[in-house]
């Protein structure tokens, strides 16, 4: 009898399987990466540490993304399918961001939900196609840029009585851009 | 992160050599189907049914049934980190291997924290376990670190793994006081959105305060999402 129900277990999970979206996150090698974005990360400072390179798919879409350390904070380096930089993240804590940026934004939270928690806090340089790709990377790096941050901010808001994981874009001044909900995706394990 | 894994490390040495020493040893599996179903961001709630069965003992393999557990939790979710849950379990023993049955009361808090792709669960526990001749009163504490094998997000058909430690305390009016600890390792696939299969093992060291009985449990377990 229990083999019954795992068979049936079994069809229903391949059902759910082929009706998913194809989105994926992998861990690959620097080799699979796009040979522009491989020259990018060989001009990276030799202090870089715990580098590892990630492709993502989304239906047809591929992105690549390269994470490291580098003197203690967290970055994260995206490339496009053809290997041209896309935006370089670096993880921040809320309470390091200028008084004024951070002012603005935690106005906004306050003023639009009833409950928030941040979960996590980075910031954003956009690539600006001025610049030369190694440039770019380094400058942020040194803290030597130009280029104003915008706020990549994931956080719990309550909504109409439900919580909702949401992701937050805010501008160099901590204005309001979007969102977009963060699916929770089905990492719960029984154990929790 | 290197400092836990010194410490399970060096555990894992310290149950091999316990092992080895040792002669009242049992080997035992334990196969469980659980239901999941989340009614709002507050509320889900956990059906599982669980059985229990010898495969090793008295230094010899042997297959024989032990118990049936019915377990189910209700988890209110504080907020992104914190949860309580009040569990209800009844154990069925006395018509398969003679035992007591059992009625288990649980309360439950549980915090996670997450680094990166590393996520760390602590759990507290108080149960009151009602059995036929006594109730037993067990507090325990449990450390579980997850994390996906391949990435920093779970994706569909990818595999993660959970390991745990967790120590037991246990008392009552008509038995000493009793210790218990337990290390799981346990490798998952997430098969669909809805479904995840786990495979692994726990070894438990029962009332090592008194006379030490070690177990060697090999788990295996189907998780639905509803």
């Amino acid at each position: 009898m229990r083999l019954d129900v795992l068979l049936i277990l079994l069809c229903f999970g391949q059902l759910a399987l082929s009706q998913t979206k194809n989105e994926k996150e992998e861990r690959i090698l620097l080799s699979e990466f796009p040979v522009a974005a491989q020259k990018v990360i060989e001009t990276l400072p030799k202090h870089c540490k715990r580098i590892n390179f990630y492709k993502e798919t989304d239906g047809q879409k591929h992105s690549f993304e390269a994470k490291f350390k580098y003197k203690g904070k967290r970055y994260s380096l995206e490339f496009s399918n053809k290997g041209i930089i896309e935006d370089l993240e670096v993880l921040t804590k809320f309470k390091t961001l200028d008084e004024g940026k951070s002012a603005a934004i935690k106005n906004y939270f306050k003023s639009s939900f009833k409950k928030h928690k941040l979960i996590k806090v980075q910031k954003q340089y956009i690539f600006n196609p001025q610049f030369e790709s190694s440039e770019f990377v380094n400058q942020i790096l040194s803290q030597k840029t130009s280029i104003a941050p915008k706020f990549e901010i994931i956080a719990e808001v309550k909504v109409d009585k439900q919580r909702e994981l949401r992701e937050f874009e805010f501008d160099s001044e901590g204005t309001f851009i979007s969102f977009r909900i963060v699916n929770q995706t089905s990492y719960e394990h029984v154990l929790y | 992160m290197s400092y836990t894994r010194y410490l399970l490390y060096a555990f894992t040495c310290f149950v091999g050599i316990q092992s080895s020493a040792q002669s009242n040893f049992e080997g035992l599996g334990e196969s469980g189907f659980a239901l999941n179903k989340r009614f709002s961001s507050h509320y889900k709630f956990n059906f599982a049914l669980r059985s229990r069965y010898y495969m090793y003992q008295d230094d010899a393999l042997s297959f024989e049934n032990r118990q049936l557990d019915f377990v189910h939790f209700s988890t209110l979710n504080l907020d992104y980190n914190n949860a309580l849950s009040l569990g209800v379990q009844y154990r069925l023993r006395a018509s398969i291997d003679g035992g007591s049955n059992e009625l288990r009361l649980t309360q439950q808090f549980n915090y996670t924290k997450s680094n990166q792709a590393l996520r760390f669960g602590h759990r507290f526990r108080f149960e009151q376990r009602i059995l036929d001749e006594l109730t037993i009163f067990r507090s325990r504490y449990r450390l579980a670190l997850d994390f996906p094998l391949n990435g920093e997000k779970l994706d569909i058909g990818e595999a993660y793994l959970i390991t745990s430690m967790e120590g037991l305390l246990s008392i009552g009016a008509k038995i000493k006081p009793e210790l218990d600890h337990r290390t799981t390792s346990q490798i998952g696939w997430l098969i669909s959105e809805t479904l995840k299969l786990q495979l692994g093992l726990e070894y438990r060291f029962e009332a090592f305060n008194i006379k030490t009985e070690e177990r060697l449990f090999l788990l295996t377990s189907a998780i639905l999402k509803i």
